[in-house]
């Protein structure tokens, strides 16, 4: 959630909204989401490889929404009462962040096992961006 | 039009179901909470229904049926060679949706991409895209319907997925294929930039537009079979294909699922499958009227229950956008 983001920026990323589609260091096999630019571990340059995590792992850090989202959020927010939003550590080490879904979020906490679900995150100038958000783990 | 078309004489398959994936939503609403909320229930034959979260369409319904069905194929989702998604409730008027799903699921960008639409037919139509296409083809269905809510269209709709990973050898194969058209205008019709389902009303009218275009496609059907999976708007109207169609038992989950549109004869083939049996007629009916009749030969194990949380009637409004800042 945050600062308008148009189309064209939108989908530069889609594997990485869609998947979770991570960069793997070549050099020290660290983890960086988006994978771009450096590895966050070593720093070394041109070294991810794209891999595609299981979607499944632990939240780590977790809020609550219930008033004063963007208003990007406000027709989910209505219908919802309120927004989860989490840092989840993903099995295969890496943390992403990511909305809540299919829970009241307010019971939702950290170390609880989730995993990823494609949903539409919100809809702006007509057009509906989709994108993986967690659900608890059944 | 007139007669029946049916496919030439195949001794083989036209193709075979290779795996299945189902997705329903988890929120449940009963006909009790409607029947208390609008005095009266008008749905026929539906118990209970399923409603998508907020955040959730036909993409992404389709996307976790796809998902599913992918995880259970021998076949992983760079060996697929086209991908046809049928749904009467495209997020978007114009605008392909194939595009998106393919993009979600992460599909070849040469895998051939086609949406059906605009009838509940839809989703035997992807089938039948999917089995003329390149194989191994991802096929989905999925709806979730609405209508104005103090209507039957409304109590009965529900929401939900189907997809089916059809290729070359498969445990269920398609052995046969027939369609019949006849026109009978408005038995089930949105406008043009309207997001609730109609209906003309003429209740004996639309039950004989039902009953002939479904019979006479069965009909054509070179293949025994003894069960019949054929579109559910509610949880009455298929046992009348039923007794048209004789010696066949009919399978469909409207009654638990509420109406699921494109995707509801597939969820019969899984009901039916789910209760043992090896032959099925799958009948996609659609407004118009037309009908696809597939004959089914052979199962894959199937699972016929899914989460569920009850929500009340307020809730059901606000999910469905009925009020509130819908988008
Ligand atoms: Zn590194």
């Amino acid at each position: 959630m945050g600062a308008y983001l148009s189309v064209p920026s939108w989908v530069r990323n889609l594997d990485s909204r869609y998947r979770f589609v991570l960069g793997e260091c070549t050099e020290c096999g660290g983890y960086t989401f988006p994978p771009e630019g450096a590895c966050v571990e070593c720093n070394a340059v041109g070294t991810l490889e794209p891999v595609e995590p299981a979607g499944t792992g632990e939240v780590v850090a977790q809020t609550v929404i219930e008033s004063g989202a963007p208003p990007e959020f406000a027709a989910l927010l209505d219908a919802q009462g309120a927004i989860g939003v989490v840092l989840v550590e993903l099995d295969e080490g890496a943390r992403v962040p990511g909305m809540l879904t299919d829970c009241d979020p307010r019971e939702v906490a950290r170390g609880d096992r989730v995993e990823s679900v494609v949903r539409r995150i919100y809809e702006q100038e007509g057009i509906v961006r989709y994108g993986a958000k967690f659900r608890p783990e059944p | 039009m007139t007669g029946t078309e049916s496919a030439e004489g195949h001794d083989g398959a036209l193709g075979a179901v290779e795996s299945v994936g189902t997705y329903v939503p988890r929120s449940t609403i009963s006909a009790e909470t409607v029947r208390e909320a609008w005095d009266g229930f008008h749905a026929r034959g539906v118990s209970e229904k399923r409603v998508p979260a907020a955040d959730e369409d036909a993409v992404t319904m389709a996307v976790a049926a796809a998902r599913n069905a992918l995880d259970d194929s021998e076949h992983n989702r760079d060996d697929v060679e086209t991908l046809a998604l049928g749904t009467t409730t495209p997020p978007v008027d114009e605008g392909d949706i194939g595009a998106t799903v393919a993009e979600v699921v992460g599909l070849g960008e040469g895998t051939e991409v086609s949406v059906h639409s605009q009838s509940t037919r839809a989703g035997t139509r992807a089938v039948v895209d999917g089995l003329r296409s390149g194989t191994p083809a991802l096929v989905v269905a999925a709806d979730a319907p609405r209508g104005s809510p103090d209507d039957a269209v409304d109590h009965a709709a529900g929401a939900g997925a189907v997809a089916l990973v059809v290729a070359d050898d498969g445990d269920a194969a398609v052995t046969d294929h027939a369609t019949y058209t006849r026109e009978f205008p408005g038995t089930r019709f949105r406008r043009r930039g309207n997001d609730e389902v109609e209906t003309y009303g003429a209740t004996t009218y639309e039950r004989e537009a039902y009953t002939t275009t479904v019979t006479e496609a069965v009909d054509a059907l070179d293949a025994d079979f003894e069960a019949l999976a054929p579109t559910a708007p509610d949880g009455s109207r298929p046992g009348r294909a039923g007794r048209a169609v004789e010696g066949s038992e009919v399978f469909q989950l409207a009654g638990e699922l509420g109406d699921t549109g494109a995707a509801s004869p597939l969820f019969g083939l899984v009901a039916a499958w789910d209760a043992g049996s090896e032959s099925v007629a799958v009948v996609g009916y659609g407004d118009g009227a037309s009908a696809d009749a597939l004959a089914i030969r052979g199962s894959i194990p199937v699972k016929t229950a899914w989460p569920s949380v009850e929500i009340t009637y307020p809730q059901y409004l606000r999910q469905r956008g009925h009020v509130g800042g819908e988008d």
